[in-house]
């Protein structure tokens, strides 16, 4: 803090700071506003119905597993695993041959239940046994890797059709909105309901804001950390399900880096990062944020080099403002 | 359970036994293990994680993470490779060191003046560093121009490969720096509390920015190492190499709370490491193999790590 001799910046600061509170957690859908008026003005391709719903369809897929990372975020853990676990996801229903409704059912069912294995290990080590969870996400997110690696020997992975209802899933269309646009939609407002209108979204967010406390209240953090990690690790494996039926062929390694992008989306969506913050609702305007910016980089011809260095930049800036804002927040508590 | 567990590592001492173990088992496993040309080759696979493990202890030890590193390895042997044709490679590597610095203090500026979670912070600067690594060969692997480089890390010292004693110098100057000076013991400090470092006295911003210095520099010339080894500079390296180094640095007891554990004992973790990759190498066993064992011993060490007891075991 500077001295006294500078009372207007300290006017200022408190300014900042009030305004800081007030805008906690929902600067997100302001800020998605801005960046859509600013693209549309800048770019004139940008403020068309079909592209504007192609940035639904592309968010979409980020979105899903977004909402799922923002149970273990809200918890107070981190989930770098779940890139890999689209990726195990992608390839599993992809090589049962989803042609007909028997061999569907079996690739969705392996892949949900190999995300749920995931994110049950996650949950133990990190709910149980108080692993730090950066590290353990890490470590599960390169088991999981490798072992897709193995299972696939590291090929390509390309199926030429698949059961017209994943079909109609992943690339169709409801009146003009695209199916997975919807099912990011339907998943987050059933996430937001879950965090705000049940007993276990109560006990997450305790568990997330203050583990002690929660614990010496009743709250059993290792049951509640798990069922995030659960839902984190299934999300994942839907929307690597959904982009599986998009592409059709797949490039080890799969899903390798997804996770960051997710991350961003979080962030950008105004998640605290210590846990015991943030909503869906934020993930949401976080998810379609970085859908915009990606599709205004693209449309402006952007290299996807350049591209990384953009998000890298967003992600750091999102914490920054985070950082920068939490103090004052946590002094109004 | 946890008892148990916790009984199975009561002490940070294992290490040693555990290397001891790995190396018996390799040897009666693999006969080839004890051959002299399969120890020069082990010595020479283990040096670009010693090095960056070098780095990464140093802050994990202060209590924070570097995820930045693989792809500051990437960059590094880019950055040396390129500039070769117009600078000669002595330059290059010492661009490869200043790209490692600024990648460095980016992360260290970060984590301090705006108080960014390490882990958030370093992962931006991750792809940052990794975007101008691609931009910079256009997304190709660039071939080495100069046979002196591509011979630099190989060349052998008294039968050790260049890489590996630079490798060990490293090591000793950071076990001597964290052991025995001041600057050092600080961090040790910072890593085990920072707020009673700070009231201490302790200059808490600079302890910081140093560990991140040396962890960006440090993976940088890992990556000038690893570029002459293969004498390419490759955009896309480095991947599990943060995955590796923070296996290596717990492995070898080194606390994720930071202010605990010992250079030495990352030694040993890097050698574990290493020895246990070079066994399931000439056992056959492949690349995607190893990464899930080394994956699994991550997250066993993790898990042990938060049982062992600690007599200063903060709340």
């Amino acid at each position: 803090m500077s001295g006294p001799s500078a009372p207007s910046i300290q006017t200022v600061r408190r300014f900042a700071a009030e305004l800081g509170d007030l805008m906690r957690g929902r600067m997100a859908w302001p800020m998605l506003l801005l960046i859509g008026v600013a693209l549309s003005i800048l770019l004139p391709p940008f403020l068309s119905l079909n592209n504007l719903l192609g940035i639904l369809r592309q968010s979409s897929f980020v979105g899903i597993v977004a909402v799922g990372m923002s149970f273990a975020m809200i918890a107070g853990c981190f989930d770098l695993s779940v890139g890999a676990i689209v990726g195990v996801g992608e390839v599993l229903l992809l090589t049962a041959h989803p042609t007909d409704i028997g061999s569907t059912l079996l690739g969705v069912c392996s892949a949900l239940v190999v995300a749920a294995l995931v994110g049950l290990a996650n949950g133990l080590a990190v709910g149980w046994l108080r692993a730090n969870s950066v590290v353990t996400t890490i470590g599960s997110a390169f088991v999981v890797l490798g072992l897709t690696l193995i299972y696939t020997n590291a090929q390509n992975v390309t199926v030429v059709s698949i059961y017209p209802a994943l079909e109609f899933m992943s690339a169709g269309r409801l009146g003009v909105l695209p199916v997975p646009g919807i099912l990011f939609l339907v998943a987050a407002i059933i996430a937001q309901l879950g965090l705000s209108r049940t007993r276990y979204g109560r006990e997450l967010y305790a568990a997330g804001g203050n583990p002690e406390t929660a614990e010496l209240s009743g709250v059993r953090i290792a049951k509640v950390r798990i069922i995030a990690y659960l839902i984190s690790a299934l999300l994942a494996a839907v929307s690597g399900m959904l982009i599986a039926c998009r592409v059709l062929s797949l490039n080890p390694p799969y899903g390798y880096g997804f996770e960051f992008d997710v991350l961003t989306a979080v962030m950008l969506g105004g998640m605290g990062l210590t846990g015991g913050r943030g909503s869906v609702v934020g993930t949401v305007a976080g998810a379609l944020m970085l859908g915009m910016i990606g599709n205004g980089m693209n449309l402006s011809g952007i290299a996807y080099e350049l591209q990384l260095v953009v998000k890298g930049a967003l992600l750091v800036g999102a914490v920054a403002l985070d950082e920068r804002f939490r103090p004052a927040w946590q002094s109004g508590q | 359970m946890k008892k148990l567990l916790a009984k199975m590592a009561i002490s940070r001492q294992p290490t040693i036994f555990v290397l001891a173990l790995v190396i018996v088992g390799s040897a009666i496993a693999e006969p080839q293990f004890l051959t002299t040309a399969n120890l020069f080759n082990l010595l020479r696979q283990v040096a670009p994680n010693c090095i960056v493990a070098t780095g990464m202890a140093i802050v994990i030890i202060a209590g924070g993470i570097d995820l930045s590193v693989g792809a500051m390895l990437s960059l590094g042997g880019v950055i040396a490779v390129a500039a070769q044709p117009s600078f000669g490679y002595g330059l290059g590597i010492l661009f490869a060191l200043l790209a490692g610095a600024a990648a460095g203090l980016t992360n260290g500026l970060l984590v301090t003046r705006l108080r960014i979670n390490a882990f958030i912070g370093t992962l931006g600067v991750m792809t940052i560093v990794r975007g101008v690594a691609l931009t910079l060969s256009r997304s190709h692997t660039l071939p080495g121009q100069d046979p002196a480089f591509a011979a630099l890390a190989d060349r052998p010292i008294v039968g050790i490969p260049a890489s590996t004693v630079l490798a060990f110098a490293l090591f000793l100057a950071g076990h001597y720096f964290m052991s025995s000076t001041p600057a050092g013991r600080s961090i040790y400090a910072v890593g085990g509390s920072l707020e009673a470092s700070r009231l201490a006295g302790l200059r808490v911003e600079r302890s910081l920015l140093f560990a991140y210095l040396s962890s960006a520099v440090a993976a940088a010339l890992a990556g000038v190492v690893v570029a002459s080894e293969i004498n390419s500079g490759s955009p896309v390296l480095g991947n599990d190499t943060p995955l590796s180094a923070i296996a290596a640095v717990l492995l070898g007891g080194i606390s994720m709370r930071g202010g605990s554990g010992t250079m030495i004992g990352m030694l040993q973790g890097v050698l574990i490491l290493g020895v246990l990759t070079n066994g399931l190498n000439i056992s056959g066993v492949g690349g995607f193999y190893q990464i899930v064992v080394v994956g699994s011993l991550l997250i066993l060490t993790v898990v042990l790590d938060r049982l062992v007891p600690r007599k200063s075991r903060r709340k």
